[in-house]
């Protein structure tokens, strides 16, 4: 880098290189570093400035400020009905609870009632198979006492 | 009022803020709003006004959130807005000024007295105060706050070289005023 370049750099962002522009910084630290007596005057009266601005106080903003600037942020929207019914049918886009639970009972009530049925039928026939056996050993009887 | 609420992206984190999520509108205002509001103090020199343009600032950050420009950094946005909104209001107390002459011209304190009453630290804020509102926008920016010099020309809506003329011309003007009483070498 050109000495003059050196105190372009010192006289915009000061004496610490760590202010200047990243992609100057390097090459500057070495010119700086390379010639030290020469860039002297220009660094110390660059630095005494710095260390002025350093020391100013920041201000702070006042309490409060931050909540009256929240208050003007702009506010969710209101959900439409089909939404909030989606919401509730598949809270947070998951399939469950409601609609998992609606599902698990339809399967119950079809299964109960399908199994009942198939009870029914086979109580029935037991009790149609009894009736003819009572029936055939009563016709048999019958028979044996006229024999 | 910190946030402890993480987002995937500054992109994310608006789209949020913008379709009224508190946790992401918060993030934004504790990340941006007290560096606004220094630099809107220093700008200005008035607590009132600081507040009045910091607000101002992100009133109309939330309306332009909706159609918010995905590759745009809001800091960037912000702090040009504040500091145009500084302008304005610096060109209007100057215009006020001068439709106002003064009722005791040769009473007044000269400049020089003025800053002779006052403790060091305010003798620098009186010299920057004094500097023309760009170069005090570019010294605010990079010497105090710490923007880089990209940042600071985004911010200003200028070219790296004319931000690294202005902060020349800054630092040369308050190395001359301050010399006498700051022991600046010049």
């Amino acid at each position: 880098m050109r000495p003059e370049r050196v105190f372009e750099l010192i006289e915009a962002y000061g004496a610490d290189p760590a202010a200047w522009p990243e992609d100057e910084r390097d090459a500057g630290r070495e010119a700086l570093a390379a010639d030290p007596d020469a860039f002297e005057a220009a660094v110390a009266g660059a630095g005494a400035l710095d260390a002025a601005l350093g020391g100013l106080e920041v201000a702070e903003p006042p309490p409060g400020l931050a909540a009256r600037i929240l208050e003007a942020a702009p506010a969710p929207a209101r959900p439409s009905f089909a939404s909030r019914l989606k919401a509730f049918v598949a809270p947070g886009g998951r399939k469950w609870p409601a609609a998992t639970a609606f599902a698990s009972t339809l399967i119950g009530v079809t299964a109960g009632y399908g199994g009942m049925a198939a009870a029914a039928t086979a109580q029935y026939e037991a009790e149609a198979a009894l009736y003819a056996a009572f029936d055939t050993s009563y016709a048999l009887s019958f028979d044996e006492s006229d024999g | 009022m910190q946030s402890d609420v993480a987002f995937e992206s500054e992109a994310d984190e608006i789209a949020r803020a913008a379709a009224g999520d508190r946790a992401a509108q918060s993030a934004l205002v504790n990340r941006h709003m007290p560096r606004a509001y220094a630099v809107a103090r220093r700008m200005l020199r008035s607590d009132e006004d600081a507040e009045d343009v910091t607000q101002e600032a992100f009133l109309r950050a939330w309306k332009a959130l909706p159609n918010w420009e995905p590759r745009a950094k809001f800091s960037t946005w912000l702090y040009r807005v504040t500091l145009n909104l500084c302008y304005d209001r610096l060109r209007k107390k100057r215009e006020t000024l001068m439709d106002e002459p003064p009722e005791r011209e040769d009473d007044a304190p000269r400049p020089e007295q003025a800053l002779a009453a006052r403790q060091e630290k305010s003798l620098l804020d009186a010299a920057i105060a004094e500097l023309p509102d760009r170069q005090k926008a570019a010294i605010t920016l990079c010497a105090i706050e710490g923007f880089s010099n990209i940042e600071a020309a985004e911010m200003l809506e200028a070219s790296v070289e004319a931000v690294e003329s202005l902060l020349a011309r800054a630092r040369r003007a308050l190395k001359s005023k301050l010399a006498d009483r700051m022991e600046l070498s010049r």
